[in-house]
């Protein structure tokens, strides 16, 4: 045992700059969270910011907002990258150029990519209206109008993360044994049964490792409402997502005991769902 | 053992000459004082605009010349650039509180933590003349905070900024409209804005009246309030009043607009010029609260002729728009153990040459009163005396930049986005601003 020791001089540099950089601020937020605090001046407080958020309809506003873009990001993302992925594993030629164009949007800064999408979504002049008008519809107002602001940032989501899905399906369908195509096919199975039956069922722990991944960070969707939206995610707080009301609370309001308590809450409800999705993937192993 | 007279005569020389170096080593040389500051947007390295293809100086020649020519000082400079989310004001309100820079550029709401030295007994030694500055501009940074009897100044601008009104000739003149009054009134921006707005008899393009930044609408919706004849600050600073006659004017007036397309549905949720600005394929009449860069983009573009600048909306007390200059100021840290260098260092930052090389370099405009046009003309920058003119009118109310103003504006910027996004009434707006502002911002 003693002549193990000198293994945890090989681990302490990367387990000072987590004690430093991870679980110190963790520590430091979750005080923070019982305090009225400016940095400048701190009280302890208790309960009172948790009393306080639950009835903060800003934030629940914001809680709002954050589940329905993640919900919808998941509902659109999965099935479409599954079904691209799925396609981009049949195919013989082309595979790679392909791969490199789906995945391209996921390797694009956020910011900038942001900044571009504000111009295709322009009422008056944006591409996405063009189109609509050219097949004879009316535009929408997208950005502009809190009853489709959210569905554009969904689009945006989809066009970013999409290759990222589509990437980590086609190694899960790798994955995937040959000859359980090849006997399906001896007993007379279609391409849908095949599909249904074989490839769905055995891409379950890629599904649900997607879906915690892209649960964590949709949670954690900040820049692209940042850009749309400044931090109180305009037009009238219809794109505000936790961490943009973290940011406000703390970076703009100089209330860093609710900044604190909100990204708490956030901590909590992350795990929560972590901690179900695990569950049931080890339970489905 | 005995010494030989030779050799003991070449020991003391020897002994004399380490003397005599030790004695010229930089120990015994004058002592320098260290003074580090932390600003923020000083372009350090020698730069190239993307778009003129022009080279600037960066600020660390001028850093140098200052370390060459006092050398008794050694100053140790550091900039935070303006872009970073968390950047700016966390670091220097980290270096505050925690004594690692001596000169802070920060913001004003910061003297508050009565962390900065009262400037009081050096401008007074020096006789320094705070009159050289922009109106009001230096009288905002004189506050009290607790514990103080009367107001020191604490903090000096270093930079000045303001907002003006521009608008397309060209537009006008499709539409047989008269061009912007020099000082325009609530009442003209809302008929001229009614009558550019739609289709263009000369070109048949959609055109709309007004372009309103509905995403940083905080200052020029107050400017609004304060045309109106509206006080939306009351008690020093310290309680909203945004349910007045004044506030409600300013939200109708928005609304009003907004509802006839005059203002574009876009803006609700926007930040900058709308597309095509200062550009031949414009079609928006009038931007509200434009900021100074038009002077630089309207003589790159050539198009100096074409767009026109007014002031902002005057008030009834004579002011018209945010009062640019105090927002982020400089101050000397209650914590520094170099005062009186680090005084020198402001002084410094405040002298025509800095101000100068920083307007020519990193078209940061200068705070120095008088010398904003004169320096703008000689650069042949148009629309210098409306610059100059406007700079003059800040108005005091809102560069105070309290509590109300400052946090408040993130509740002001929502509201309005709602109101443009013809999702709540002018009413109902007042009453989120006021009800908001109370319960997020005064907690």
């Amino acid at each position: 045992m003693r002549k193990e020791r000198h293994w945890y001089l090989f681990v302490a540099p990367a387990l000072g700059l987590f004690l430093l950089f991870i679980l110190y601020p963790l520590v430091w937020n979750f005080y923070l969270s019982f305090t009225k605090s400016s940095l400048i001046r701190t009280t302890w407080v208790g309960l009172f910011q948790y009393v306080r958020i639950a009835s903060d309809r800003t934030l629940l506003n914001a809680l709002y907002n954050t589940l329905y873009l993640t919900f919808f990001n998941l509902l659109t993302q999965l099935p479409l990258a599954l079904l691209i992925a799925t396609l981009l594993n049949e195919i013989k030629y082309a595979r790679t150029p392909f791969r490199i164009i789906y995945f391209l949007p996921y390797v694009t800064s956020i910011v900038v990519a942001a900044i571009i999408w504000t111009y295709m979504f322009d009422p008056d002049e944006g591409i996405f209206n063009w189109f609509l008008r050219l097949l004879g519809f009316k535009g929408l107002l997208w950005l502009s109008h809190p009853s489709t602001s959210k569905l554009s940032v969904v689009i945006f989501n989809l066009w970013h993360w999409l290759g990222y899905q589509i990437l980590i399906y086609l190694a899960g369908l790798q994955t995937i044994p040959p000859q359980l195509y090849e006997a399906a096919e001896m007993d007379g199975a279609n391409s849908l049964q095949k599909f249904s039956k074989i490839t769905i069922p055995l891409l379950k722990p890629t599904t649900v490792f997607l879906v915690i991944t892209g649960t964590i960070g949709g949670m954690q969707t900040f820049q692209q409402i940042y850009m749309f939206g400044t931090a109180v995610g305009n037009p009238g707080r219809s794109i505000q997502t936790v961490v943009a009301y973290i940011y406000e609370s703390g970076w703009v309001l100089q209330h860093f005991g609710i900044g604190a308590t909100a990204a708490v809450l956030l901590f909590l409800i992350i795990m929560a769902i972590t901690v179900v999705n695990v569950k049931f993937l080890i339970r489905e192993k | 053992m005995k010494i030989s007279k030779q050799v003991k005569g070449k020991l003391i020389i020897f002994i004399l000459c380490m003397v005599m170096l030790g004695l010229t080593s930089p120990a015994f040389a004058q002592q320098k004082t260290t003074v580090k500051a932390m600003m923020i947007g000083f372009q350090m390295e020698d730069w190239i605009d993307p778009v003129t293809g022009t080279t600037f100086n960066g600020f660390s020649r001028m850093v140098e010349k200052f370390n060459a020519e006092r050398p008794n000082i050694e100053l140790k400079f550091t900039s935070i650039p303006w872009g970073a989310l968390i950047g700016p004001y966390a670091k220097t309100l980290s270096a505050l509180l925690g004594g690692t820079a001596d000169v802070i550029q920060t913001r004003i709401v910061y003297i508050q933590t009565g962390q900065f030295e009262p400037l009081d007994e050096y401008i007074e030694k020096d006789n320094y003349d705070l009159g050289k500055l922009i109106a009001h501009s230096a009288k905002v940074t004189r506050q009290k905070v607790a514990g103080d009897k009367e107001a020191h100044q604490y903090m000096l601008p270093i930079y000045a900024d303001a907002r003006l009104i521009a608008y397309d000739k060209k537009i006008f003149d499709d539409y047989g409209v008269a061009y912007l009054s020099h000082k325009p009134t609530m009442d003209e921006l809302r008929e001229k804005g009614t009558k550019l707005a739609g289709t263009n008899p000369v070109t048949g393009e959609k055109t709309y009246g007004l372009w309103f930044e509905g995403n940083y609408s905080a200052w020029a919706f107050l400017t609004y309030v304060r045309a109106f004849g509206g006080i939306p600050i009351l008690e020093n600073g310290s309680r909203p009043n945004f349910t007045s006659d004044a506030s409600l004017k300013a939200l109708r007036w928005l609304y009003e607009l907004r509802e006839k397309e005059v203002i574009p549905a876009k803006c609700a949720a926007i930040s900058g010029d709308p597309p095509g600005w200062l550009s031949k394929d414009n079609k928006h009449a009038i931007r509200l609260d434009h900021n100074l860069a038009i002077t630089f983009l309207a003589k790159e573009r050539g198009l100096v002729e074409r767009f026109g600048v007014s002031l902002n909306v005057l008030n009834k007390w004579g002011y018209a728009g945010l009062l640019g200059a105090s927002d982020v100021p400089a101050g000397i840290a209650k914590l520094s153990e170099n005062k009186d260098a680090a005084w020198e260092v402001l002084k410094w930052l405040l002298s025509e040459e800095v101000q100068r090389f920083r307007f020519d370099n990193n078209r940061v405009f200068p705070v120095l009163e008088k010398e904003i046009s004169q320096w703008m003309k000689e650069d042949n920058l148009p629309y210098a005396d409306v610059i100059a003119e406007q700079m003059k009118l800040g108005d005091p109310l809102i560069g105070n930049y309290t509590k109300v103003i400052t946090e408040g504006r993130m509740v002001i910027r929502s509201t309005i986005s709602k109101l443009l996004a013809l999702d709540i009434t002018p009413e109902e707006a007042a009453e989120v601003i006021q009800q908001e502002i109370m319960t997020k911002v005064i907690l």
